[in-house]
């Protein structure tokens, strides 16, 4: 396990003038750009292939692999698409590099645009970050006037536009193809697949779509090599990562380490250790709520990275880490993360669209105190019918986080049930 | 709680769009590769000439991106941020997700609730605020936190939560 | 790469077109997967998830309706796994229903009623309250909606996107919420609206004009074909209490696909109230009073045979069936002189999708039968001067559609062959009771060239009957055999003697037609 060194993505993000373009140029902002236009697009694949970069949205597909999967011979226009719909509870890192390295943002953009010979970047934001939008919307702009966007690209007679496109209040849209329905101005709705968006994605036409923490590590790769990327972390799990710290955490935030880093570092180290001193550490929601609920106990030699969290039956996902100390009801907890769930359903598929209410109302009715013997059987058994039977990822989202609760805390359930009432009290119950 | 409930509050009749609204709609239009791209951007510019999206706007809307009016409204019922009815001037969104659940979202909706007399999905009488609980806005480290218009305001405590919305006319 | 592919389904190999989906493969060999979304006149939505099966290999069930056929694929639509599967999409679907089967006007031909039963399982687990929506909203002039019912398997919604292109339905809000519904104050209101409550599912969408009026195991079922225009829409006729309760679309790729226009869906309710001539009437002085039949015959041949040659002509509708027709044309093949004028009936334009300008039924019939269709009423125009300047002694009109005749009456014997009574029969000297839409058997031939067969459904009332009919029992009065036990008997006639029919000599068409 090799740690980093020094900060990559968010070397810059203190400095307040960072987002300016003179400002950043001057601290390096597109120099590899350059550099890797004077190379061929091939070569920034195989570099990044080479590094074992594994996307940072949420999948940890490896980006290189995907990016291969773009039709060589085609007559069709090519798209990048940047999934900057960064929605999943508990994760924030994306928006701090938008708002405050919108630059490196976009040199990575346009570094793997070039990779994949695309015509235009999409850059998909959600509705509510109205700052990040500003200051990507004003970054593109200057890059344009320096001509790093549109006609002949620094001399390099590539031709690419960046349109910014802001999305409007939907969970949903930060996937993939729901993320390019929306984009084609249509409801959120995911798509069937296949087809898949690199041979029908936008517009029909050829389409890769990276999370923006993937394509903002993109430039470091290409600058410092593959080898150097390859060399952090460990095997298959490889580079820096950025890590959201929230709940009950005595400083929440993002922090930039090498991925794989052991839990009881991240928190503990990094993190301050719990926010109440007096209050032990009781769960952990390790990847985004749609991660499976860890126990306190099981994240003892936790490594926080995508191997590291599948080996232990949960996932990293987008890395929004949730502490939770022991004043939490579980159930309560629960409730809250299938009530976003409930309201997040885009209601396209009847077990999604139907199941994720259903669960989140018997939780609900559960942590009223009004649960019965046989509520948890039909949670779990409601939970089981939603998964892998809807177009997405969605239901399994909701419904395994859900199964991850009444398996690891089905004592609170049953507290609830027998007591008919929160055993926590309203205050925080 | 009650059990959900379908459809849309709708305004009465309002008015349609301004020339300058249409004419930077147009613009959004000539900006994609497909004109239906345009819409949401669309909506966005009717929300900002109107607070919300008209029935009005919405027809208007449709005819010019080429789609039904049935199928804009679609669109528009979809996503949490457009309004399809008139709203307060600050619309106060607060998050109650997880990470800021656990860090005090629901004393601090209590506590909003109290000080402006009204409750979450309301609207001032004066028109001055309309309060809404959201799901998750992407800014956990800085819980509990809330969106007022376009700003995010973080680390909030019911003292600085006050100090905010009197700042807010 | 080959244009077919070779899967097994349930144990049984079957060779496909490519592109083919697995549900389609397992319907070419009669499995019926359950669907609620999957329509084949439509885009695929796969939505609704009942359709899922077992493909070997894949670690999840799949939705047959998306799943392209491919080779080697092994295919279980039943099984554990598959029932488990599709009894946990039910469950989901059944959950906010409001399970008011007794009320509903789909009960009896609903797939969630028929799937709940062979899928479901008894019992809901489902303890929470249901989700409220609205109830008999009309949505439009002709449909209501009742979004408890809806599954949101978007049929309705992708219809009028796809197949009328209006798009006046859509889907709004999200998740359990969702419903569908028409914009604020615009309507669900084009000519094809009707379809919509053919393809839903279940009772979300009903036919105002349908609602209440009978349930759907009462009715017989006819396959008939439309009158309504040129086209002849194969559909439906749900009889009860001898009258049409309800037309619906029956599918001929060939003709009208799934679909129908809300014109023809709605042609048998004017009709309904419309007051029958059930007898035989004679004028007697100012008006019309009842006779005999036979004696109105005996009448009407009478006048036949006393008119001077060249003085007998008739103006028949083109919506005669090509049985009426062919009897009519021996008829005066055996008047020296006599001339049938059939005009032409000429509404709005053709559309992009079934409603044809022409609204006779049978107009490429009569042209087959060498009556040239009456463009511009020329014929009709000399006709009628002809019989205005004395030169005509016997007018028969036959059929709906046909011109008053009070001038031309003044100084001809009009005979009228028609169904209705009233206003319309105020130029007649003599009227016979005719068959109306559903009462006959016949041959239509649509403007594609295609002849269908139109039937019988209901009794007609007192004497009325079939043109043919009538006009056999005058030939023979006038001399002539004309032995017919049905139409059957006509059509092979008609077939064997003009060659324009000859592909009509193997029979009646069947539920599809024949291409002339």
């Amino acid at each position: 396990m090799a740690a980093l060194a020094e900060k990559v993505l968010t070397r810059h993000v203190g400095l307040a003038d960072q987002a300016d373009l003179r400002a950043a140029a001057a601290r390096g902002a597109y120099q590899t750009l350059r550099k890797a236009l004077s190379t061929a697009p091939e070569a920034v694949v195989e570099s990044v292939k080479a590094s074992g970069l594994r996307g940072r949205g949420g999948a940890g597909f490896p980006t290189g692999v995907k990016w291969t999967f773009m039709p060589k011979e085609t007559s069709k226009p090519k798209y990048l698409v940047v999934n900057a719909d960064e929605s999943e509870p508990g994760t924030f890192k994306d928006r701090l590099l938008m708002e405050r390295d919108p630059h490196l943002c976009l040199e990575g953009i346009l570094i793997s645009a070039w990779a994949l010979r695309a015509s235009i970047a999409f850059i998909y934001i959600r509705g509510e970050f109205v700052a990040g939008w500003r200051t990507l919307g004003r970054a593109i702009e200057q890059a344009r006037e320096a001509g790093l966007i549109g006609r002949d690209v620094l001399g390099s007679g590539w031709d690419i536009d960046v349109i910014l496109h802001r999305g409007a209040g939907a969970y949903i849209c930060g996937e993939e193809t729901a993320l390019m329905e929306s984009l084609e101005g249509k409801r959120g709705y995911p798509r069937l697949k296949p087809p898949f968006p690199a041979t029908f994605g936008v517009y029909g036409n050829p389409t890769t779509i990276n999370n923006v923490e993937t394509l903002a590590v993109v430039p470091a790769i290409v600058e410092r090599g593959a080898e150097w990327f390859a060399g952090i972390g460990r095997e298959k799990n490889t580079g820096p990562k950025l890590y959201c710290l929230s709940g009950h955490v005595r400083r929440p935030g993002v922090y930039e380490t090498e991925l794989g880093i052991p839990f009881p570092a991240l928190f503990g180290e990094l993190g301050g250790g719990p926010l109440d001193p007096k209050r032990k550490l009781k769960a952990v929601i390790p990847g985004g709520s749609s991660a499976p609920v860890m126990t306190a106990g099981e994240c003892g030699d936790l490594l926080m990275d995508f191997d590291g969290l599948a080996a232990k039956g949960s996932m990293l996902g987008s890395a929004g880490i949730m502490m939770m100390d022991d004043s939490v009801c579980m159930v309560r907890a629960l409730e809250r993360v299938l009530r976003f769930y409930a309201h997040e359903s885009c209601g396209q598929c009847t077990p999604c669209r139907v199941g994720s209410d259903w669960i989140h109302r018997i939780v609900a009715r559960i942590e009223r105190g009004e649960g019965t013997t046989g509520d948890l059987e039909t949670l779990v058994s409601v939970c089981d019918g939603m998964v892998g039977k809807t177009i997405c990822v969605f239901a399994d989202a909701a419904a395994l986080p859900a199964k991850s609760f009444v398996a690891k805390f089905r004592h609170e359930f049953n507290d609830h049930i027998s007591r008919k009432a929160c055993p926590f009290g309203a205050a925080r119950g | 709680m009650s059990a959900p409930k379908v459809g849309i509050r709708l305004a009465p009749a309002g008015k349609g769009l301004s020339d300058e609204t249409l004419r930077r709609i147009d613009e959004a239009i000539a900006r994609y590769p497909v004109k239906q791209s345009a819409l949401l951007p669309a909506l966005w510019l009717a929300q900002q000439e109107q607070g919300y999206c008209s029935t009005e706007a919405q027809e208007q809307i449709a005819a010019r991106i080429g789609v039904s009016p049935a199928f804009v409204a679609g669109v528009v019922s979809f996503y949490t941020m457009y309004h399809t009815a008139p709203v307060g001037r600050h619309v106060v969104d607060v998050c109650t997700t997880v990470s800021c659940w656990l860090r005090g979202s629901d004393e601090l909706v209590r506590h909003i609730e109290g000080r402006l007399g009204i409750k979450a999905g309301q609207t001032t009488p004066d028109g001055r605020f309309t309060l809404r609980t959201v799901e998750c806005l992407g800014s956990c480290g800085t819980a509990p936190m809330c969106q007022i218009g376009d700003d995010y305001h973080e680390d909030l405590t019911p003292e600085t939560m006050d100090r905010l919305l009197e700042t807010l006319r | 790469m080959a244009d077919t592919v070779k899967l097994i389904i349930d144990g049984r190999e079957i060779e496909v077109a490519r592109g083919t989906t697995v549900l389609q493969a397992s319907g070419m060999l009669g499995l019926d997967v359950p669907r609620y979304c999957y329509h084949p006149g439509l885009s695929i939505a796969g939505n609704c998830r009942i359709c899922l099966v077992e493909i070997e290999k894949l670690p999840k069930l799949a939705t047959s309706c998306t799943t392209q056929a491919a080779d080697g694929m092994l295919v279980r639509t039943g099984g554990s796994k598959v029932e488990d599967g599709r009894r946990a999409v039910m469950e989901f679907l059944l959950a906010n229903h409001p399970l008011d089967c007794p009320i509903c006007d789909q009960a009896g031909e609903c797939r969630l009623q028929e799937y709940s039963y062979e899928h479901g399982q008894g019992g809901s687990r489902f303890r929470e309250e249901k989700v409220r929506g609205f109830k008999n909203k009309p949505v439009g002039p002709h449909v209501v909606l009742d979004t408890e019912r809806c599954i949101v398997c978007t049929r309705c919604v992708r219809f009028t996107q796809e197949v009328t292109g209006t798009g006046e339905l859509g889907v709004f809000q999200r998740g359990v919420v969702s419903y569908i519904d028409t914009f604020p104050g615009r309507e669900l209101a084009n000519l094809y609206s009707g379809n919509t409550v053919d393809i839903c599912p279940v009772g979300a969408l009903t036919l105002k004009e349908f609602r209440f009026k009978k349930r759907v195991w009462e009715l017989r079922d006819v396959p008939s074909v439309c009158g309504a225009c040129a086209r002849g829409c194969n559909v439906h006729l749900g009889t009860a209490s001898n009258a049409i309760q309800r037309i619906t679309p029956r599918e001929n790729q060939a003709v009208n696909r799934w679909w129908m226009c809300d014109v023809g869906r709605l042609s048998a309710e004017p009709l309904a109230g419309a007051a029958r001539l059930a007898e035989a009437r004679g004028r007697r002085g100012q008006g019309l009073e009842p006779i005999p039949w036979p004696e109105a015959l005996d009448i009407l041949a009478a006048r036949l045979k006393e008119a001077r040659p060249g003085a007998v002509a008739a103006i028949a509708s083109a919506s005669l069936t090509l049985e009426d027709l062919h009897v009519l044309v021996r008829l005066f093949s055996a008047l020296p002189g006599g001339r049938i004028v059939v005009p032409e009936r000429m509404e709005g334009d053709d559309d992009a999708l079934l409603i044809r300008a022409d609204k006779s039924a049978n107009a490429a019939g009569a042209s087959r039968l060498g009556l040239e269709v009456d463009h511009g009423d020329r014929a009709l125009s000399a006709l009628l001067s002809d019989a205005g300047a004395g030169k005509l002694d016997v007018l028969l009109a036959l059929g709906d559609g046909t011109p008053g005749l009070q001038e031309a009456g003044r100084q001809a014997f009009v005979c009228r062959f028609t169904p209705w009574d009233g206003d319309g029969l105020a130029d007649a000297d003599l009227a016979l009771p005719a068959a109306a839409y559903g009462e006959f058997d016949g041959t239509w031939v649509n403007f594609q060239h295609r002849a269908q067969r139109v039937r019988r459904a209901l009794d007609p009332p007192g004497i009325a009957l079939e043109g043919w009919r009538m006009l056999a029992e005058l030939l023979r009065r006038l001399g002539h055999p004309a032995h017919y036990a049905s139409a059957a008997d006509v059509l092979a006639e008609a077939a064997a003697t003009v060659p324009a029919l000859a592909a009509l000599r193997a029979g009646p068409p069947g539920p599809q037609g024949v291409a002339l």
